[in-house]
């Protein structure tokens, strides 16, 4: 061995090193979570030309609005779309529009992309603004970025430097921290129908944001879900309990109750590009909620921050019936709302040695929430292949907005799929339920088809 | 054997005309129909659901040659044919073997964690409404009226009983009620009564090698007729209550008692998945090999409604991920053990002794002790189970292919049994795996579970009166070896709306004849394939394609003459290859 190979291994193994600590900012750095960046690390300032306005505390400053059928109401009912971008128009909106949404204006002459002015509604109770700032200066990545460790109660790393550290402030987002909702699954078809998948009841618990808990008493499991389906009939009964852990080595278990026999049987593999057996297969795993991914099959590459349009504010859309909320092949264009906010943009390609049915991925994640917003994949020659899309919502009284509804178009199959559709369903925040309720055992004694 | 191939008879061609099309467009109307309906019923207390189920089906099934005179009637031509085990086989050449609509009903209604459950079924099925293909010049017949001789019930008519269980039926399956509620910090307890089916452990298709086939008699029915059935889904239910408790994440305690004993219920005699015309709906005739005469059925020696019960613990251990279990279970089994009592002199013919044959009957030991214990994790990406089981005083006739003569006055199932018991050793290892998108697929699965059994002792061993020697078969081996995969690529979105799956599946006796459970026929076994598809998600429908293998011969009758009363351990299916196809809709 040469001395410069050994002096370049030996960097690099310190860089390795250094790499493994890489997370927390100095105290200076974080002062700036006060200042010039939100509580949650997006930018304070609004754009030049002030199509995105300033960061003023987000939805904590809204005026009051009634319930919706499902959701809370629409803010910002009154607005009228600034912009109309569809297949004719879109070439001057190139630069603000993904791949994917462009590709589907192209696709389906029906699409549209109706733009609403700004509104910077990201918002989180005290408590996660407060850890998040602790989070700033002891949060870390370890095992090679596969983990966080130091983080509890708000964004890990609310001053990101590279696009694992934004992967892991998606993952860990702001959550509301015990809910119940009922949801849809559905699939549209390449000729324009759209078929129940299947109709769920869901509890969500985030053992990561109980307030009272800290960075000592926490076990590193940081979302636990359990699901029953009701409908279509020949499903019902079918039910599914996952437990995500940040220790990679224990990483997501889930638990699938077997219709009939009353027990449970560990579930191999619900991630990744498994497909999604609660919808039917139309989308993987972790396209599910935005992105339920580990993130251990690919690199990831911060490219930068940008400013583009993304679905924002959705009240309204899953305020709508589900037969008004879609159109064939697509989301009904006039219930959707798009608004011009940065994002951070992530690269993520196959690790080497690993595997994945879609090798390459873009993802854009919203900068005042760091849940992903957009994700365009790519097949094995580089062609776009599925684009994802987040409908973030508000719920004014936590103050929260939560983003896990997703859309997945398959471009080359003609497909989509919606993730935890809420139209026509419900959602509330409940009380913190045992831990033990979200076991498989439980699944086990309380099931009874 | 020329007897096989006769002129088919008058009756025959009405049961070959398919009701597909009438059932069609029935299903199709009540479609329409159904848009407006709802599974879930309004109540207007959000908190009260109440859902009624409705799921219709039609099966219509082909048998694909004519029955093999060889495995109909067993190896040893030398005794004359066997007519104890042929009629399931001889009653059915070439072609439709179901033309069938299943009706199942499920309620449920819930409130706050308490709620209660009915489910019934109900069925009809064309095909043993009409007459049956067994050839005429066979003089044996398949059952008599059990009132007394000769009144032979002709073989081209399928028993009354048989009629019953196989043609048109309803029942109630399960019948229950529950609750659970939390406890203390974060501590939870269920618990249930009424008609259930209950399973612990991890087995999936071999429950009888595991806990799970102690706790729920089999439907052999369905399993016969389903491909790749799992055990989960041909469970009788059985009147009991149960509990769980759960001390917390890493700990449950749970225990069961069944006030209600029930039998497998095996394939009605001479419909076409029955392997032995003594046993099953409609049994009620012994021809004896040693050709005394004709033996009739007395009434079987049950298993007890106050003698089963059983507990199991849950655990893991701290820092580890595999799940535990272990399990303790007190049953009588639900298999019968057929019971030839020569002697008996309340035979219509009277007792050997004076020139008659004596009785048969079915007994189902009883007392039967189950320790087992279990593992699950999750191996890389494949769901990896294991279960290992310990029985003691169990019953070594773990096919109905055994005949047992007896020669005890007062034989029971208790402690005086006429049939041999021992003590035995279970082990099976399953896994299940997803595989993602390939080329080939755009996904798949795979299940496989393999199941090996020994012999420990044999601790009871009575005397035949006929031979001379034990009643245990000489047929068995000590260990035995079975195994069962299904591998699922699946196709979605095939056409707009329909997804589709292609299951291959294989049941395999890979060595051994096992006396205390026997996995497949030893070296036989079946392998199927399928193509189902499910459309909007509210249509199913499935062609499937059976093929069976191995040694082809009755169960019954050892192999050779030598043996007459042991099983075969062969496979009595082997010329019964069928395809099937079915729809279902649920409302």
């Amino acid at each position: 061995m040469t001395k410069h190979t050994l002096l370049a291994a030996m960097l690099a193994s310190l860089f390795a090193m250094t790499q493994h600590a890489v997370g927390a900012v100095t105290a200076e750095e974080a002062a700036k979570l006060k200042t010039t960046l939100t509580p949650l690390g997006g930018e304070r300032a609004g754009n030049k030309d002030g199509s995105i306005p300033a960061w003023d505390g987000g939805l904590t400053n809204m005026p009051a609005v009634k319930m919706g059928p499902t959701l809370p109401g629409d803010l910002f009912a009154n607005e009228k779309p600034v912009v109309q971008i569809n297949a004719a128009n879109m070439a001057q909106y190139a630069d603000k529009l993904s791949e994917g949404v462009q590709a589907l204006l192209k696709k389906y002459p029906t699409y549209r992309v109706d733009v609403y002015p700004t509104h910077r509604t990201a918002s989180a109770p005290q408590y996660i603004y407060d850890n998040t700032f602790k989070n700033a200066t002891r949060a870390n990545l370890a095992k090679n970025g596969m983990s966080v460790e130091g983080a509890y109660g708000g964004v890990p790393f609310p001053i990101p430097k590279s696009g694992i550290e934004i992967f892991w402030n998606h993952t860990l987002r702001p959550q509301a921290t015990s809910y119940e909702f009922a949801f849809k699954n559905l699939v549209g078809t390449a000729d324009g129908r759209r078929v129940l998948a299947s109709q769920n009841n869901n509890n969500f618990q985030y053992p990561y944001y109980f307030q009272n808990g800290s960075v000592e008493k926490w076990d590193g499991v940081f979302h636990t879900l359990r699901f029953i389906t009701n409908a279509p009939p020949f499903k019902a009964g079918e039910s599914l309990v996952c437990r995500d852990n940040i220790d990679p080595g224990q990483g997501r278990a889930c638990w699938q109750y077997l219709v009939g026999q009353r027990r449970v049987r560990r579930a191999p593999t619900v991630g990744y590009d498994t497909p999604d057996f609660v919808a039917s297969g139309a989308n993987y795993f972790d396209e599910a909620f935005g992105f339920w991914g580990g993130p251990d099959r690919y690199e990831w590459k911060l490219a930068g921050k940008k400013e583009i349009y993304i679905p924002y504010n959705e009240n309204r859309f899953f305020n709508t019936t589900e037969n008004e909320a879609f159109v064939p092949h697509h989301t009904n264009p006039d219930k959707v709302r798009w608004e011009l906010h940065r994002v951070w943009v992530v690269e993520a390609t196959l690790a080497s040695g690993k595997r994945h049915a879609v090798p390459k991925r873009r993802f854009y994640f919203d900068e005042d929430t760091y849940s992903v917003a957009l994700i365009d994949g790519f097949d094995a020659e580089g062609k776009l292949w599925r684009t994802s899309q987040v409908f973030p919502w508000n719920l004014p009284s936590y103050p929260l907005v939560v983003n896990y509804q997703s859309f997945i178009y398959n471009l080359q199959a003609d497909t989509y799929s919606c993730v935890m559709c809420l139209n026509d369903g419900y959602w509330r925040a409940v009380q913190t339920k045992p831990d033990s309720f979200f076991t498989g055992e439980a699944l086990g004694s309380e099931s009874n088809r | 054997m020329e007897p096989i191939n006769l002129v088919r008879k008058a009756a025959t061609p009405i049961r070959r005309k398919p009701l597909v099309v009438a059932v069609a467009g029935a299903l199709s109307a009540l479609g329409m129909a159904s848009s407006a309906m709802a599974f879930e019923i309004g109540t207007g207390n959000a908190d009260l659901k109440v859902r009624w189920d409705n799921t219709f089906k039609y099966t219509a099934a082909w048998r694909l040659k004519d029955p093999d005179a060889q495995v109909a009637q067993g190896p040893s031509v030398s005794m004359g044919a066997n007519p104890n085990f042929d009629s399931g086989d001889l009653n059915f050449k070439k072609g439709l073997i179901n033309n069938r609509v299943d009706w199942l009903s499920e309620f449920d209604i819930s409130m706050n964690g308490i709620g209660a459950r009915v489910s019934g079924a109900a069925w009809y099925d064309d095909v043993y409404h009409q007459g049956t293909d067994y050839p005429a010049n066979l003089p044996f017949p398949n059952v008599i009226a059990q009132s007394g001789f000769p009144n032979f019930l002709p073989n081209n008519k399928f028993s009354e009983d048989t009629k019953r269980m196989m043609g048109q039926k309803a029942e109630f399956l399960d019948a229950f009620v529950y609750a659970s509620g939390t406890v203390g910090e974060g501590q939870k307890l269920s618990g249930r009564a009424g008609r259930y089916s209950l399973l612990y452990g991890e087995t999936l298709w071999m429950g009888g090698n595991g806990i799970a086939g102690v706790q729920v008699p089999i439907n052999v029915i369905k399993a016969l007729s389903v491909p790749n059935v799992q055990f989960k889904e041909i469970g009788l239910p059985v009147g009991q209550v149960s509990g769980n408790f759960q001390v917390n994440a890493n700990l449950s305690i749970g225990a069961y008692y069944q006030y209600e004993w029930r039998p497998y219920r095996l394939p009605a005699v001479g419909s076409y998945f029955s392997f032995a015309d003594i046993v099953g709906a409609g049994a009620n005739l012994l021809l004896v090999p040693a050709g005394a005469g004709p033996v009739n059925r007395i009434s079987d020696l049950a298993g007890t409604d106050s003698g089963q019960y059983g507990a199991q613990v849950k655990f893991k251990l701290p820092g580890s991920e595999v799940e535990y279990g272990l399990y303790a279970a007190k049953y009588d089994d639900k298999l019968p053990i057929l019971v030839w009592s020569p002697f008996d002199a309340r035979g219509v013919t009277g007792s050997l002794a004076t020139g008659g044959s004596g009785t048969y009957r079915a007994m189902y030991a009883r007392n039967i002790k189950h320790f087992g214990a279990s593992f699950a994790t999750v191996v890389g990406e494949t769901n990896l189970s294991g279960e290992i089981g310990y029985k003691h005083n169990v019953p070594l006739h773990g096919t109905p292919g055994d005949l047992v003569v007896n020669g005890l006055p007062n034989a029971d199932n208790d402690s005086n049994t006429p049939y041999a018991v021992g003590n035995s050793a279970h082990a099976t290892m399953s896994i299940i795996a997803l595989f993602p998108a390939t080329p080939l697929w755009a996904g798949a699965s795979l299940v496989a579970e393999l199941g090996f059994n020994r012999l420990l002792s044999v601790t009871r061993n009575p005397v035949n009166p006929l031979t001379g020697q034990g009643v245990l078969n000489r047929t068995h081996t000590r260990d035995a070896w079975g195994t069962r995969m299904v591998f699922q690529p699946e196709y979605f979105q095939v056409l707009p709306g329909l997804d589709v799956q292609v299951p291959i599946g294989l049941g395999y006796g890979i060595s051994g004849r096992s006396a205390v459970y026997n996995f497949a026929p030893e070296h036989g076994g079946d392998l199927s394939i399928g193509l189902n598809g499910e459309y909007q998600k509210e249509w199913k429908a499935g062609l499937n394609y059976t093929h069976y293998f191995g040694s082809g011969f009755s169960i019954g009758s050892g192999g050779t003459s030598t043996t007459p009363f042991d099983a075969s351990y062969a496979n009595p299916l082997r010329d019964r290859d069928f395809i099937s196809f079915s729809v279902q809709r649920t409302f």
